[in-house]
């Protein structure tokens, strides 16, 4: 492709954004989220409040998605922030569902620990 | 290669595929297509979180369709990352409702070992009591039979007892009859040795003397009460004894007169005693004249000491034995 030789010029550089631009905007004609953006902000809140001990990972990715969220909606990227919104909530119900899993687990154990305890003592006698 | 054109060209194509039908799918919904895939077939997901996994095979729908649509990459892109992080949520709930299941069930084995240590204790106690029982119970036999031991040892002490005091009583009489008896035979040694007495063969011996009797007479003098006294009542004292009374004389005088003489000494006191009261039957006389002398008839003194009366008491209740 080395022999390619478009027009060259100052202009022809700005010439792919500007059709960036044009096309953006033609499939950009989303209306504000708003309620996708108060349905991830409380998706990530709940999160936050169940399972930040157990899913410290999955939270912060949550956080910062609708942090980005916000900041897209601020930049009236519309489809951005809905599509931001939409993984931010994905990932606070990830996070619950992790702690959740994390919590049953440990709590499993403990139980079975228990009965091997009890029946060890048993055994002895 | 011009840089910016290439830039320019690769961002072109990007836009442009963007909004134009995507040749294949981007990488975000293959993984999502493996993810909810997995999470269908996974039987734990599809009993525990059927509504997590609906949310995300309907969410990959959704990213499908978008595909289909030609709409743009990034909402294709978007959509497909929800859906697997539905898909992943929905394993996580299904792992979780798994747990709670499998810690009831533990809880019950828990209670059911608990209930188990409790019987198995309950049981070893039991076992104890019954065995303190047991043992209480041969105690109690033991004890029973101590007590009868003790009450039969009682018994045969209370029995030894009055036999030991019997024995005792018998033996004090016997002390006492040994006692009397020693007494008996003291005093019997005394009253001879009162009567100088002489031990012989047969039976003690008592002298009367010549002194006792006139010359050539028969009658007792006073002087001979005494002794006569004396063995009265020896003889009163051991009535089972009998007595001999022998006459002696010296050779003066013709034989057959001594003889007489001495017969009638004998006889005299024969009477004497009589008189003190011993009984006649206790009593027998004999003369032996000349006959016996004790000394020889040599000098006055001899002839006085021949001249005697011996009388013999019996050591037993048999008469005395005559001399021949």
């Amino acid at each position: 492709m080395t022999q390619l030789h478009f027009k060259t010029g100052r202009l022809w550089r700005l010439a792919p954004l500007a059709a960036a631009a044009v096309l953006l905007g033609a499939c950009a004609s989303t209306p504000p989220p708003v309620a996708q953006i108060a349905v991830g902000k409380a998706a990530v809140e709940r999160a936050a409040g169940s399972a930040a001990a157990e899913a410290p990972v999955e939270l912060a990715a949550a956080r910062d998605k609708m942090a980005r969220a916000n900041e897209a909606f601020a930049a009236k990227d519309y489809m951005l922030a809905r599509q931001l919104a939409e993984q931010a909530e994905a990932d606070a119900a990830l996070a619950e569902a992790q702690s959740r899993s994390v919590r049953s687990s440990r709590a499993l154990g403990e139980v079975r620990e228990g009965v091997r305890m009890l029946r060890d003592e048993m055994a002895r006698k | 290669m011009n840089r910016t054109l290439a830039t320019g060209a690769l961002m072109s194509s990007l836009l442009l595929g963007a909004c134009a039908t995507a040749p294949s799918p981007p990488p975000a919904l293959v993984e999502a297509r493996g993810v909810v895939l997995g999470a269908e077939t996974d039987p734990a997901v599809n009993a525990l979180a059927p509504l997590e996994l609906k949310k995300a095979t309907d969410t990959l729908a959704r990213a499908n369709l978008l595909m289909t649509k030609g709409e743009p990459q990034a909402e294709i892109s978007s959509a497909a990352y929800v859906a697997s992080q539905q898909a992943r949520t929905a394993m996580a709930i299904a792992q979780a409702k798994g747990n709670d299941t499998a810690i009831a069930g533990s809880e019950a084995d828990r209670e059911r070992a608990r209930a188990d240590m409790r019987t198995l204790e309950a049981t070893r106690a039991r076992g104890q009591a019954d065995v303190a029982r047991a043992q209480t119970g041969v105690a109690r036999e033991q004890a029973a039979q101590a007590e009868q031991r003790a009450s039969g040892a009682e018994q045969r002490a209370s029995g030894a007892e009055q036999r030991a005091s019997g024995a005792e009583q018998q033996a004090a009489l016997a002390l006492a009859q040994a006692g009397s008896a020693q007494m008996q035979s003291a005093e019997l040694q005394q009253r001879l040795t009162d009567l100088q007495a002489q031990k012989t063969e047969r039976g003690m011996l008592v002298t009367l003397g010549d002194v006792l009797f006139e010359s050539g007479r028969s009658d007792v003098k006073p002087a001979a009460q005494g002794a006569l006294l004396k063995l009265a009542g020896f003889l009163q004292q051991y009535p089972n004894r009998r007595i001999l009374i022998e006459g002696f004389t010296d050779d003066v005088g013709a034989a057959a007169y001594n003889q007489g003489l001495s017969r009638r000494r004998a006889e005299a006191v024969d009477a004497a005693l009589l008189g003190m009261g011993v009984s006649a039957q206790r009593m027998a006389t004999v003369g032996y004249g000349e006959e016996y002398p004790v000394a020889s008839n040599t000098s006055d003194t001899n002839r006085a000491m021949n001249r005697r009366v011996e009388v013999i008491i019996a050591d037993s209740d048999q008469p005395v034995r005559a001399r021949r």
